[in-house]
């Protein structure tokens, strides 16, 4: 072994720092972790939306007690909206087709539901703490 | 000089996190910005990998392909058009001349199934509108007398547009999203933009890959369940994905289903079998328009079509649930539903 070799193992790798080291790289890597886990939304997620305004937003997993509200558009014009655990569904609308109330419940991710006459749209969020396994949706 | 070292140590450690730290929480996608607007009579959802202003403008396009195009709306060419059917010329700008040209061909391809003045038989049936409801069979005989493609007149000097007869209509409602989205399309490009997804009511158009490379994965709508489930997934890049289904605008009565995809010559919601109709290509305007055409062509017909045309490629589901795709997709659908048989 060579002078600087041992100059370099001595100034740096003493048995005590290495436990230091150690110590401080634990600490910064629990920090990223949490970091970038914090940024991460929570699966199942229902966002209703009114002519473009965010008028609800839910966690439909922790939905304990079953409820209902109404949408309303003006000109009469509404949609109501069942909340249960793990699922959502419109079960009255003003509108004629009543294409939304028929579509029924929905529960898994990219499934919407879409009352085009009453501009109201009810969007399931995808998971954002696995794999997307899609982009989007052609229907 | 125990302490010394310990301060040195510490100022690499702090280094290292900090490297470490920006690498692993930088984003070195390019930011996306996403909205949606109510336009075309659907939801359009842009999510563009460039600016704000490069989005802006790209709705921007689209709201001025909806006002020129749209049937109903008194400002637009095609409401002139209508309006002077049987009597003058109306001159429309380039979008409307482009997309009226364009539709006489996809009518002319799918032998007149797809039909670009089919307005009549769309006022009667109003599917979508508080006046839904199934017409007499003499209402529908009469409808069917003013649908006749060849009737379009144009006039390519003036860029003028001519109904022949009184009564007739042109309805775009199969074509102009599609036109639509090439539009917008064209214009992010034009903006430097390398990446975005939009969907305009169910109309797919992915421009280049997804920022990391990878290509865009888009689910095709399961023709049996609730919005949004798909029943297969294709990877795809620079291209355009457009399904036709019964399932999209109906109406009920006296228990039987009448959807949108009106036949032109039966004049009533087309039978041929068909669960729905997913065209792929780079072309959202030729994939709009094909995917209605074929939806009524049925099964043997539409592939035949398909198979002729070149950067056309499609996805046919039957009634059965047998799945049939043309030669350039083979091997390339993933992750079918269970319930769906591939024939290939």
């Amino acid at each position: 072994m060579n002078k600087y070799h041992r100059n370099w193992q001595n100034r740096y790798f003493k048995p005590g720092d290495l436990i230091i080291y150690t110590v401080l790289i634990a600490i910064f890597a629990l920090g990223t972790a949490i970091t970038v886990s914090g940024n991460k939304t929570a699966a199942s997620v229902a966002v209703v939306t009114s002519d473009g305004q965010e008028v609800h937003r839910v966690d439909l997993k922790k939905v304990k007690a079953p409820y209902e509200f109404t949408v309303e558009l003006g000109g009469g014009h509404y949609n109501t909206i069942r909340v249960e655990n793990g699922r959502i569904r419109v079960i009255e609308a003003s509108c004629p087709d009543q294409i939304d109330v028929k579509q029924g419940w929905i529960s898994l991710p990219y499934q919407s539901i879409i009352c085009l006459p009453n501009r109201l749209l009810i969007n399931i969020l995808p998971a954002q703490d696995e794999v997307e396994e899609i982009d989007g949706i052609a229907f | 000089m125990k302490l010394d070292r310990i301060l040195k140590l510490s100022i690499i450690i702090l280094l290292l996190s900090a490297v470490l730290w920006a690498l692993l929480t930088n984003d070195r996608t390019p930011t996306a910005v996403s909205d949606s607007q109510w336009l075309m009579g659907t939801l359009v959802e842009m999510r563009v990998f460039g600016s704000q202003s490069a989005m802006r403008g790209a709705f921007k396009r689209i709201e001025e392909v909806d006002h020129a195009m749209s049937r109903t709306h008194p400002d637009s060419y095609i409401y002139a058009i209508n309006a002077s059917a049987g009597e003058s010329w109306v001159k429309v700008d380039q979008d409307t001349f482009h997309v009226i040209q364009a539709s006489i061909e996809y009518a002319a391809l799918t032998q007149g199934l797809f039909e670009p003045s089919i307005g009549p038989l769309v006022e009667l049936w109003a599917i979508g509108t508080p006046r839904a409801s199934l017409p007499s069979a003499e209402a529908v005989e009469e409808r069917k007398q003013l649908i006749n493609y060849h009737d379009i007149q144009l006039d390519v000097e003036k860029r003028q547009v001519k109904l022949g007869a009184a009564g007739m209509g042109i309805d775009l409602g199969a074509i102009a999203k599609g036109y639509g989205a090439d539009a917008a399309a064209a214009f992010l490009r034009n903006q430097g933009v390398k990446s975005a997804f939009l969907n305009l009511g169910g109309n797919v158009y992915v421009l280049g890959a997804k920022p990391d490379g990878t290509p865009w994965r888009i689910g095709i709508q399961n023709p049996e369940a609730p919005r949004g489930t798909h029943m297969a997934v294709l990877e795809v890049e620079d291209t355009s994905i457009v399904t036709s289904g019964p399932y999209e605008r109906y109406f009920i009565e006296d228990g039987i289903r009448y959807h949108h995809i009106l036949d032109p010559v039966s004049g009533y919601p087309a039978e041929s079998g068909l669960a729905s109709v997913t065209i792929v290509s780079p072309s959202s305007t030729a994939a709009d328009a094909l995917a209605t055409g074929v939806f009524i062509l049925g099964m043997e017909k539409g592939l035949e079509l398909l198979e002729n045309l070149d950067n056309v490629e499609g996805i046919l589901v039957g009634d059965n649930r047998l799945v049939y795709v043309t030669s350039g997709l083979k091997g390339r659908l993933l992750s079918l539903a269970e319930g769906f048989e591939l024939y290939e």
